[in-house]
């Protein structure tokens, strides 16, 4: 198990979705410190450290929608993959797309897992809980 | 006998060959030679590009008519040769014979061209043609706009419903938000009015996914394939899993067809649902079967429930009708929209059959696309 918080970038344009998160995470009383990115652009500018803003120290877990402006979640993921010094990053894909194409170019640009955010049976808390568990138990990358 | 012909044909000497009439003039011989071969030339190569033109348009109306011109126009040309050679020789009875063939084949011409004359007058001209063209053109015009503003429509009403879900969905989890947020402080009419509001939300995003289905249909083109219809339907209830009152069964007079299999799927699943769903009692039995009729398969499905009112029965093929309320029952009015549309996809036609207050409803449509499978028709043990 990591020693180090773990920080969550949340990358999401839509308001209302951030809340869901972070009001889930106030449920399940998950402590980690959320950073918030509207687009792609913005999350690479946190990750890297660049335009003024304070790099995120690692360990460091992404929470990626698809469909932002400027930058979209496929688009990010192909600059990150790209980037040596982000390549091994964890992202999670938390998207309303079902389609079948984003989810197969999702898992080529290797995140390490898909999520929707509203899927019928499952809750939202449901699925942050996972995601919990998840960070808390495997080893992230040096 | 045959010697004196030969002779009246080509040697009949003492006469004259046509040269010395003109006193062997070497310009006027040799003007009338050239002229002749020439025009024998030309006369024999225009039938030729005549022969060919017949040849090689099918098309072509009165080809007789081509033909005979192309005879006639030989002759005329044979005619000059011989008019050449008797510059020289005297083979004037030849002359006579090959003139007189011509003069017949000439007149047969000239009769057949009058007694066609009538009908190649009514032969459309170029410009009758390109009005024609133009007017055929501007339909094509016209279906492809048509085509353009179809699918400009859909595209609208994909994009519309794929777009309105996310707010919708926002907005349903801000009032539950808010619900959980005055639980203990508020009175209870806001609470319940909070509810409602998340009701409508869910059925808001019930309607925009079933337009957003019933924009998708026939985006997908599947590939045909052989359907055995009896575990198609024994699939279809068996997902449906009607209510333990229920019976659904199924005749069929083909046991395999080819076809589509997601479309016929979809049609028969909500032709079948719905036969459960809009059932009064809590017992019934739903009959569908598939027939063929001239040719074509025609599916039936047939349930003893209430019936519709004659006065329904183009209603609930148009998109959000819906015959009770949706408080009483959350149905987006979409479904049987969805099966005409896809049925009239598949070059076929639904309609209904009911008559209240005598009990049941059949719902029937066809099904052109549907190729009759390898198996027997008959072979699917009829129950």
């Amino acid at each position: 198990m990591t020693g180090n918080t773990v920080n969550i970038l949340l990358v999401d344009d839509d308001k209302v979705d951030v809340m869901a998160v972070k009001r889930s995470f106030r449920e399940l009383r998950i402590a980690n410190p959320v950073i918030e990115a509207r687009n792609g652009i913005e999350a690479l500018e946190y990750l890297r450290g660049q335009n003024g803003r304070e790099k995120i120290p690692s360990p460091c877990l992404v929470l990626l929608d698809l469909n932002m402006p400027r930058m979209g979640g496929i688009e990010f993921l192909e600059e990150l993959r790209r980037d040596a010094a982000l390549r091994g990053t964890l992202v999670f894909v938390m998207t309303t797309s079902a389609a079948e194409d984003d989810r197969t170019r999702a898992y080529q640009k290797n995140v390490a897992g898909y999520v929707l955010k509203h899927r019928p049976g499952q809750s939202f808390l449901e699925a942050i809980s996972m995601l919990e568990h998840y960070w808390r138990v495997i080893e992230f990358p040096a | 006998m045959l010697d004196a012909l030969a002779r009246w044909l080509v040697d009949p000497s003492g006469l004259t060959p046509h040269g010395f009439c003109l006193s062997w003039e070497p310009g006027l011989i040799w003007l009338h030679a050239l002229s002749d071969g020439a025009i024998g030339i030309a006369y024999l190569t225009i039938p030729l590009a005549l022969t060919i033109l017949v040849h090689r348009r099918k098309d072509l109306l009165f080809k007789p008519m081509y033909l005979l011109f192309a005879a006639f126009i030989v002759l005329c040309g044979v005619d000059h040769w011989f008019e050449l050679l008797t510059l020289w020789v005297p083979a004037y009875g030849l002359e006579g014979l090959v003139k007189a063939a011509t003069a017949c084949v000439s007149v047969l011409t000239t009769i057949m061209l009058w007694i066609h004359l009538p009908r190649l007058m009514l032969l459309p001209s170029p410009t009758q043609f390109r009005e024609v063209n133009a007017a055929l053109s501007e339909r094509e015009q016209r279906a492809l706009e048509l085509v353009r503003r179809n699918n400009d429509l859909e595209q609208f009403a994909y994009i519309v419903s794929h777009d309105l879900k996310a707010p919708v969905r926002a907005i349903g989890q801000l009032a539950e938000w808010i619900g959980e947020d005055i639980q203990g402080t508020a009175n209870p009419g806001a609470l319940e009015n909070l509810q409602l509001m998340r009701q409508r939300m869910v059925r808001m995003e019930m309607l925009i996914t079933s337009l957003l289905n019933y924009a998708r249909v026939g985006h997908a083109k599947a590939e045909a394939e052989p359907v055995h219809l009896g575990d198609l339907v024994e699939e279809i209830v068996s997902s449906i899993a009607p209510p333990p009152g229920f019976l659904v069964r199924f005749q069929t007079e083909v046991a395999t067809i080819v076809t589509q299999r997601p479309p016929l799927d979809h049609v028969l699943r909500n032709l079948i649902s719905n036969a459960v769903k809009h059932h009064d009692r809590s017992e019934g039995l739903v009959l569908a079967s598939m027939r063929m009729v001239d040719g074509v398969a025609e599916f039936c499905v047939e349930d003893d429930g209430p019936g519709i009112d004659l006065a329904f029965h183009k209603q609930i093929f148009m998109i959000f009708q819906t015959l009770q309320s949706r408080d009483d029952r959350e149905t987006s009015g979409v479904g049987l929209s969805i099966v005409q549309k896809i049925v009239e996809r598949a070059g076929g036609r639904v309609w209904v059959e009911s008559a209240p207050p005598r009990r049941g409803t059949i719902f029937r449509f066809t099904w052109p696309e549907a190729v009759i499978g390898p198996e027997a028709a008959g072979s699917f043990p009829r129950s």
